[in-house]
């Protein structure tokens, strides 16, 4: 996914904040919410619905 | 917050109708407004025939097209890339009109056609268009009027045909006279520089007869219509055998006239 595309998305809950791209896991988590959106077959699936419930950042720092 | 189903679904002759769509015949009112660099978000993007044009017309300007449905960006993808002049210039990315995920002030064009009638909620729609929408930009709309559909001759199955598809886009959360509702929508999501117009489509040679009249004769039958006809106990297999035969009568008229009226806005943010 092309890093400059990054910098126009956003979280789609009403905060809007900015989202982390994870090349390996194809994913974008948001850096405020953390909720974890899909990247299927290199198309970003932005949908709340379609979301993973975020996780809080310490645990994923521990892992 | 409250859902809504898109009426028409994807089946393939659903497709056909949209495919057929061109920046000529359905956002001619936009053209003028485009520059070369603009940045453009084109909502409920479809098989994306539009969106392809309007990204032509933006370039070098990036354009990022919508839908909500996964499977129809990826066939809209798809066919971008197969069309070797194609544009280099789109995005394409699984979206929601009711939460878009952009920062605010994000493109100079926010543009959605026939889609506020599939919507849970138009206003709120236009509201977010707005948002991702710079202070100068402009957010552009085209939706149909059903009811507002004209036709000649007016063969049997014909008016039940409009009946049945005003009743179940009203069941799915939609409207499906949305065209004479489109400025008030505008207006109540806050725009107050607005330009409204109309513009139709007719179907009356004998190329265009035979074209729409086969699309709708399958898309009653076979699309996603027929199963919200059915499980909403609407319609009978039997009435869409009856509206799909109207329709054919229609087409095989050498007289026959179909018009399509639209509203448009030009809404300046």
């Amino acid at each position: 996914m092309d890093p400059k595309l990054l910098e126009i998305l956003a979280c789609p809950d009403t905060h809007h904040a900015p989202l982390r791209y994870d090349e390996t896991a194809q994913t974008l988590t948001c850096t405020q919410c953390h909720r974890v959106f899909p990247i299927r077959d290199g198309i970003p699936v932005l949908l709340l619905d379609e979301a993973r419930p975020g996780e809080p950042t310490h645990a994923e720092d521990s892992r | 917050m409250a859902k809504a189903t898109y009426t028409h679904g994807h089946h393939e002759s659903v497709l056909r109708s949209h495919q057929w769509r061109t920046a000529a015949n359905s956002a001619a009112y936009l053209i003028e407004h485009l520059r070369p660099g603009d940045s453009l978000l084109d909502v409920g993007c479809g098989p994306g025939t539009i969106t392809m044009d309007l990204a032509i017309l933006v370039h070098p300007g990036h354009v990022t097209a919508i839908d909500n449905a996964p499977e129809v960006v990826e066939t809209a993808r798809r066919s971008a890339q197969k069309l070797t002049t194609g544009p280099d210039n789109i995005v394409w990315e699984v979206a929601d009109v009711h939460a878009l995920p952009y920062p605010d002030n994000s493109f100079d064009v926010v543009h959605a056609h026939q889609v506020l009638q599939h919507v849970a909620d138009p206003v709120a729609a236009l509201r977010e268009m707005r948002r991702v929408c710079r202070p100068g930009g402009i957010v552009a709309v085209r939706d149909c009027d059903y009811a507002a559909m004209v036709w000649y001759p007016d063969p049997p199955g014909m008016r039940e045909w409009v009946t049945l598809y005003r009743r179940l886009i009203r069941a799915n959360g939609g409207e499906p006279d949305a065209g004479r509702r489109l400025l008030s929508w505008a207006q109540q999501a806050g725009f107050t520089q607005i330009t409204p117009t109309a513009s139709t489509w007719c179907f009356a040679t004998p190329e265009e007869r035979a074209w729409w009249s086969q699309m709708w004769a399958d898309r009653v039958i076979e699309s996603e219509i027929a199963t919200g006809a059915l499980t909403h106990g609407y319609a009978t297999r039997q009435d869409l055998e009856h509206i799909a035969e109207g329709w054919r009568t229609w087409g095989s008229a050498p007289d026959g006239w179909f018009s399509v009226l639209h509203s448009e806005l030009i809404c300046r943010v």
